[in-house]
């Protein structure tokens, strides 16, 4: 397997024409790449490294030196790190090669790149529209740093070119944006014959708020906070991401303690959300009682959280440097106590759930996403590894104190509902023994280090694996340690996609059930 | 004469107030059983009474259907109170209790329903409706068949005449054909009534539902109407299998201390299938839509079943 | 199955009482209700909740208030699948400029009487999201608004006060 090592040889002795081949450390490979050579120098990671572009960052940097730069951030396989290209667009000339045709996970950055910036992809098959809506003034591109705040929203009527299917009995079924229970927003046109479902659209961003926007010029505390609100069930793993980049860009390291306070926190997350979603997928077979259990688990282990973090979902208790709270002896033995018997309870709920012939009935070879599928689309997190993808970034990229304590990654092979939602038991279990091993190695010592000012137009990355799956957040500093530019991508990104494929052949009433067992986040698509 | 009208609008009032809290006592029951308080069995009640009080929201695209299937619904729910022995085997309309006259007030709800939730022009409607009918087409021949296994034995198809007989005679009931017959028409009634396994009467989820999904358009009076049709279409299913199968109580004559004795064994034997209700809504799941018709020509087929060993076991 | 049913008998009812000593404030909000609102609406609630742009963490705590713990049920509130059956809209978040007209269908299509809580500090006053090009304002600037839970997020206790706080005051 190359390292970056290995490869920064092979890439100066490849005539590719690259500049400034730079290791930044020992899992991370920065080059600047000739607009006109990006698409081989793609191709060239795609079959020398099986490298995958995970991260597309596009920066307006015209007040800088008059060009738009791009960032891409290609994760090589296996656990050999990442490879960050960087390519220059002119700004008289804003166009870039796209790389849509290679990776559907491209293409759709690309899209959002399109309307966000105005940039155009050349070759890019779909340039739909995808984070603004219909009615947005067409030239109209928020995250330009000159775009000025417009007024002049226009609904002409037109509808979302979507994909239609015609032909004998074939009728369409639509649903949302506001769905029925309490759930984020977001848009489904099914395509049906009878009950059985041929092809699925969906339209989100209805939450697009322009967060990105908002992180700009923004102070680490305010970026801090807005990090904490991306995704709500995910306030921890994306806060810790956000943190990481940061401390990446300073090149501090934080302390022991704190790197363990982090495993507890993210795992304390992981835990909450994995056994409410095992509820909610027991629910929607109609097993109610399961999923009343479930929430009380839920219940008790967020007013854990309150007693530990005070936060009932742990907003702010991390910090870019450390952590913000520490915990005392009384309440690590109350964190153990809870936690031991929350688990305990998971698993005669976990037993009476697929042990019922008719949940197992409904479970079964639902919604299956098939492992060729899901590399293709470069699915990640849980249902990745429930369609057989072995890859965990708290494994693949070490983080926190994930490098010091064993940590079993969770996969199974069916890729259906039963796959993801076995996935989802088994990290739980899991997660309550991590904060078990992590509470019990806490090391002593300092919360927090201090951090220095950020380098102005440097840029980092924080690769967090939270409990849906890899978040990214890529930093760039900015004048008097504000920051400058942050792109966040959530798993939601990459994983919304492939649920209108496991859906295919599947009946109409067995879509909450699939999207369940997904249980994607809207807002931390939709921004 | 005015006993005999007395006789019928008591029915029919016990129908109308008993219908809201057996469906609160199968929610109260089933909160129980999820490790919760719940609300109070008069819940229902309080729903229907505020809804009763709202405004009535239509959306432009529908036609006089829409408006006029809630008040057709309750009628009928209403007429089979008046035919069906609730409470007496001596109720004045009692002679027009026959199985397929009361099968053929229900369809006509059922038929009015679907083209109600086709009217308002939404999709979930439409989805709902297609599915309600499909199983209503599965269901009812059961319910039918099912009956005739037990009116052949007892010798009639009249309603009366059958509790009559049995009552009398309750050995004849000490039979397999009895025992098969009940189970068909209970899951046809669960399947008729929207219940688990076959449709989740607390989803929200609006791709899975079967009955839901046909009145999600409907508001105020006339959702009322809707949801109190349902509750009473409950109500009258599980008396019938209570008296059918369980005659004991049923009074024979129209005097009031055994009207009083009917009104308490009534109220036993239905807090016992609500109870029993709850349980198996508790332990099961949905079943997958497809599965549905499976289940259905299963219950087709014990009835059947019922039929032949009526026949041939006498 | 058995085990099931053991596992029912062994469980708790862990539905928390709702007692003068233990949270007067409800307790006093509960009374009034009997005697202004119970009119209106009696004691059945039905709610509709609707994100116009929050972050799922309001959404979370508002599932909450299903758990055995709160049980909303009991107090005769549940939540709806049609805006056409509901007497209530729980709106959360800032209101995103992509769902100011879905939110606003949502508020007609719900027949009268009918109240809306603003639930969150972003639903108060967009929060954190405040000036973000997506969002066009808090709940108050597309409806009527009859109360609101500040938080982020609210706890379930503060949703569940300010929603009878919210009939309470309903005229």
């Amino acid at each position: 397997m190359a390292d970056v090592h290995g490869l920064k040889q092979r890439l100066d002795s490849a005539n590719l024409n690259l500049n400034n081949i730079e290791v930044r450390s020992p899992r991370e490979l920065r080059v600047s790449v000739p607009r006109q050579r990006l698409v081989g120098f793609a191709d060239y990671l795609r079959t020398e490294v099986h490298a995958r572009p995970e991260l597309i960052v596009a920066e307006d940097t015209r007040l800088e030196d008059r060009r738009f730069t791009m960032r891409y951030i290609f994760d090589m396989e296996g656990a050999a790190g990442v490879v960050i290209a960087s390519v220059s667009v002119p700004a008289e000339d804003p166009t870039f090669p796209s790389l849509a045709t290679r990776w559907y996970l491209a293409s759709r950055f690309e899209r959002e790149i399109h309307d966000l910036f105005g940039l155009v992809p050349t070759g890019h098959p779909d340039l739909r529209r995808l984070p603004l809506h219909q009615f947005w003034p067409p030239d109209y591109h928020p995250l330009l740093k000159d775009a000025m705040v417009r007024q002049d929203f226009y609904d002409d009527g037109e509808p979302y070119p979507f994909r239609r299917v015609e032909g004998e009995g074939v009728y369409e079924i639509t649903v949302g944006p506001v769905h029925a229970g309490i759930i984020e927003p977001g848009h489904f046109r099914f395509s049906v014959e009878g009950e059985t479902i041929i092809n699925l659209e969906s339209r989100m961003y209805f939450v697009h708020k322009g967060i990105e926007k908002l992180f700009e010029s923004a102070t680490l505390v305010q970026g801090l906070q807005l990090a904490e609100r991306i995704s709500g069930d995910s306030s921890v793993a994306h806060a810790l991401a956000f943190s990481q980049a940061v401390e990446s860009l300073a090149g501090v390291t934080i302390p022991p303690r704190a790197a363990y306070l982090r495993v507890v926190l993210l795992e304390l997350e992981r835990l909450y959300n994995h056994i409410a979603d095992v509820g909610a997928i027991c629910t929607d077979t109609g097993f109610a009682v399961a999923n009343a259990h479930a929430l009380r688990l839920r219940e008790d282990l967020l007013r854990l959280n309150a007693r530990l973090a005070g936060h009932r979902l742990l907003r702010g208790c991390l910090l870019p440097g450390g952590v913000a709270r520490d915990f005392g002896a009384e309440q690590i033995a109350d964190a153990r106590g809870l936690i031991a018997r929350v688990a305990a309870d998971f698993d005669q709920i976990v037993e009476i759930a697929t042990t019922n012939g008719l949940v197992l009935d409904r479970l079964h070879g639902t919604g299956r996403l098939n492992q060729q599928t899901a590399r293709e689309m470069q699915v990640v997190g849980v249902p990745a590894r429930a369609s057989g993808i072995d890859a965990d970034a708290r494994r693949d990229h070490p983080f926190a104190a994930y490098a010091a304590l064993p940590l079993r990654v969770v996969v199974h092979t069916e890729g259906d509902v039963w796959a993801r939602l076995m996935v989802r038991v088994e990290e739980a279990r899991e997660a309550a023994r991590l904060i078990g091993l992590a509470l019990e190695a806490l090391p002593s010592g300092t919360l927090a280090v201090p951090l220095d000012a950020l380098p102005e137009g440097e840029a980092a990355f924080g690769l967090v694996e939270g409990w849906r799956g890899p978040i990214w957040h890529w930093v760039v500093g900015g004048k008097k340690n504000t920051l400058r530019r942050v792109k966040i991508k959530d798993p939601s990104f990459a994983n919304w996609p492939a649920l209108n494929y496991a859906i295919l052949k599947n009946i109409v009433p067995d879509f909450p059930l699939v999207n369940k067992s997904f249980n994607l986040s809207y807002a931390g698509n939709d921004l | 004469m005015l006993a005999e009208i007395a006789i019928e609008i008591l029915q029919m009032l016990l129908v109308m107030f008993g219908s809201p809290l057996l469906v609160g006592v199968i929610r109260k029951a089933k909160a129980r059983l999820q490790g919760r308080r719940g609300a109070g069995v008069f819940q229902p009640c309080a729903d229907l009474r505020k809804l009763l009080a709202k405004e009535v929201v239509v959306s432009e695209n529908t036609s006089w259907i829409f408006r006029f299937t809630p008040y057709l619904l309750a009628t009928t729910m209403l007429l089979s109170a008046l035919i069906i022995p609730v409470l007496t085997v001596r109720a004045p309309l009692g002679f027009m209790g026959n199985i397929i006259a009361l099968m053929y007030l229900f369809l006509l709800g059922t038929f009015f329903l679907a083209l109600a939730g086709l009217d308002a022009g939404s999709a979930f409607g439409g989805m709902g409706s297609s599915r309600e009918v499909a199983i209503a087409a599965l269901a009812e021949p059961t319910v039918l068949i099912a009956i005739f296994g037990i009116a052949l034995r007892a010798g009639t198809t009249s309603l009366d005449g059958i509790i009559t007989r049995f009552a009398a005679e309750p050995l004849l009931m000490l039979n397999a054909g009895h025992l098969l017959a009940f189970f068909a028409l209970f899951i046809v009634a669960l399947a008729e009534n929207g219940r688990l396994p076959v449709d989740n009467p607390a989803t929200h989820l609006e791709l899975t539902m079967i009955h839901e999904a046909m009145i999600l358009e409907y508001s105020g009076r006339l959702l009322a109407l809707v949801e109190w049709a349902a509750g009473m279409k409950l109500f009258l299913f599980l008396t019938l299998l209570s008296n059918l199968f369980f005659p004991w109580g049923v009074a024979l004559t129209n005097t009031p201390l055994p009207l009083f004795v009917a009104f308490l064994a009534l109220a036993v034997k239905l807090l016992l299938f609500a109870g029993a209700i709850a349980l198996a809504e508790t332990s099961v799941a949905k079943l997958r839509l497809f599965r549905v018709p499976e289940l259905l020509a299963g219950s087709f087929t014990v009835a059947l079943l019922a039929v032949v060993t009526a026949f041939f076991i006498k | 199955m058995a085990s099931l049913f053991e596992y029912i008998l062994e469980t708790p009812v862990v539905t928390e009482a709702l007692k003068a000593g233990d949270d007067a404030q409800i307790e006093v909000l509960a009374r009034q209700i009997d005697d202004r609102a119970r009119k209106r609406f009696g004691r059945s609630l039905h709610i509709r909740e609707v994100d116009a742009g929050s972050c799922n963490g309001c959404e979370l705590e508002i599932g909450a208030l299903n758990n055995p713990y709160y049980d909303l049920e009991r107090f005769g509130m549940h939540f709806v699948a049609s805006p056409r059956h509901a007497d209530c809209l729980l709106v959360t978040g800032p209101v995103a400029r992509n769902m100011a007209d879905p939110l606003k269908r949502t508020y007609d299509a719900t027949p009268a009487p009918k109240i809306v809580v603003a639930i969150g500090d972003c639903a108060h006053d967009c929060g954190v999201f405040a000036g973000g090009y997506g969002v066009v304002g808090p709940v108050s600037a597309i409806l009527p608004v009859d109360a609101v839970v500040r938080g982020c997020p609210p706890v379930p206790r503060e949703i569940l006060l300010g929603i009878l706080a919210a009939l309470a005051k309903h005229p």
